[in-house]
């Protein structure tokens, strides 16, 4: 169907599809909030947190969702600060897949810190010396300059543009987009690298901690590097999934075979480095602390083996990076997009080790096993929730806003 | 935050992070006014043209 209150020129689901299509998402969503404010009203008692594990299955998700929402900060430096004219078509549905993942990290945040009646102290009595404070402000002000990106994409509505105010605002914004990019690359390069640079300054836990360069320890370069490799795979994938949800064309494959190359590059320089501070770290970092590599993962649960080092840099690192970068893999479809969800599984992986196996593992010479740790519901449905919130934000986002420039144009 | 609070002291560390992150807001702010403001003015334009 069309209706005036939908892009010109394409055709969405009829109102009872949509619905229908929503419903499932609503359903979670209802659980999620009644769990979140369980959270809120009753305390972090309803998680499994421990002494161990302050900061439950949700500082995973948080890492992860802002790493993967790296797409929208890394594709507005290609699209309006380099000029690459190709990544245009797909960058307001970055800006989208951003505001989801930016918003999802702020609400589990505020969970994570348990009296969000408090948030505004990290704010107001800043401790600059903190690389979380630094996290604070860069991932707050990127959020609201991830929203002024999204207010022109909303304001180009059909419906909206009829206002000749809105419709000048959006070409204005539209104008000066380039400022509000650079401040977006700007401020996501503090806060992607110093999430990095909380585990490395940790020199109480060998695990997680690295040299580096003046006061930043390499993890701050690699977790800046590998959200700039792998946010443009997880945006093309996304992409790529609607269009298989929706039956329907979204982008050309030269815009997905771009991406995959930039990304490809991006993830064979980012799995290099991090191979070589591997390395350091095994031979040099950890032995003058008294640990060998093995050490690391031996002796603990089963998914702390030393396959989950072999699944994050060579599976899911290496192998993506070596299909992306060749003319063949990003020609075939299947190798193209399998290769990047082995690249978002292996940046989640990286995550996951770099701060729940950090807290894992035994820091006092007489604790010889490991902290297991299983998140309550409340936390592991508060972890669906941005999955659930996205599919309606994207959602909607698609039915009433031109994201994809080319829709028009591949289905006539 | 601000230099009126108990935790602020007068340091290099200090202007820098504060700096950068004040000069971040400034930008967005000051490009949002800039379009705000020119937004204004091409749609009065607009409605000059018209009463002609």
């Amino acid at each position: 169907m069309t209706t005036p209150a939908f892009p010109e020129g394409v055709k969405r689901c009829g109102n009872g599809q949509f619905i229908l299509w929503l419903l499932p998402a609503f359903l979670v969503l209802l659980i999620a909030v009644y769990a979140m404010f369980r959270v809120w009203f009753y305390g972090l008692n309803q998680t499994n947190m421990n002494d161990a594990y302050g900061f439950a299955i949700w500082i995973w998700a948080d890492l992860a969702v802002i790493a993967l929402g790296g797409g929208a900060f890394f594709s507005g430096f290609l699209a309006y600060i380099i000029g690459v004219k190709n990544v245009k078509n797909i960058i307001n549905f970055a800006v989208v897949l951003g505001v989801v993942c930016y918003t999802s990290a702020l609400l589990i945040l505020g969970l994570d810190v348990g009296q969000p009646l408090r948030g505004w102290f990290i704010f107001w009595h800043a401790n600059i010396h903190s690389m979380l404070t630094e996290v604070a402000f860069c991932l707050t002000i990127y959020l609201g300059v991830l929203i002024v990106e999204f207010i022109p994409v909303i304001l180009e509505n059909p419906k909206i543009q009829k206002n000749r105010f809105f419709h000048h605002m959006a070409h204005n914004m539209h104008e000066i987009m380039a400022v509000f990019a650079a401040t977006g690359v700007f401020l996501s390069f503090f806060h992607q690298g110093s999430l990095g640079g909380v585990p490395g300054v940790l020199y109480g836990r060998p695990f997680a901690f690295r040299e580096g360069l003046f006061i930043w320890p390499w993890t701050f370069f690699l977790f800046t590097w590998s959200a700039a490799a792998v946010g443009p795979l997880f945006t093309a994938t996304m992409c790529r999934l609607a269009e298989f949800i929706t039956g329907k064309r979204l982008v050309k494959d030269d815009v997905y075979r771009l991406l995959a190359k930039i990304s490809g590059w991006m993830l064979l320089t980012y799995i290099i480095a991090k191979s070589i501070d591997t390395i350091y770290w095994a031979t040099v970092t950890a032995p003058a602390r008294g640990f060998t590599l093995m050490d690391f993962y031996s002796n603990n649960p089963a998914y702390y083996g030393i396959w989950i080092l072999i699944a994050e840099i060579l599976i899911c690192g290496f192998l993506p990076a070596l299909i992306l970068i060749t003319q063949k893999g990003r020609e075939n479809k299947k190798l193209l997009f399998g290769a990047a969800i082995l690249a978002i599984i292996g940046l989640c992986i990286n995550r996951w080790v770099m701060v729940l196996q950090v807290l894992a593992a035994p820091l006092k010479p007489f604790q010889e096993e490991w902290f297991v740790y299983s998140p309550a519901w409340t936390e592991v449905i508060t972890t669906i929730l941005p999955v659930a919130y996205g599919i309606i934000l994207i959602s909607l986002a698609y039915r009433f806003l031109p994201l994809f420039p080319q829709e028009r144009e591949l289905n006539p | 935050m601000f230099p009126f609070l108990y935790e602020w002291s007068w340091y290099l560390g200090q202007y820098l992070f504060m700096g950068a992150a004040g000069f971040a807001i400034s930008v967005v702010g000051a490009g949002l006014t800039y379009c705000i403001v020119m937004s204004i003015i091409h749609t009065m334009q607009e409605d000059e043209h018209a009463d002609h």
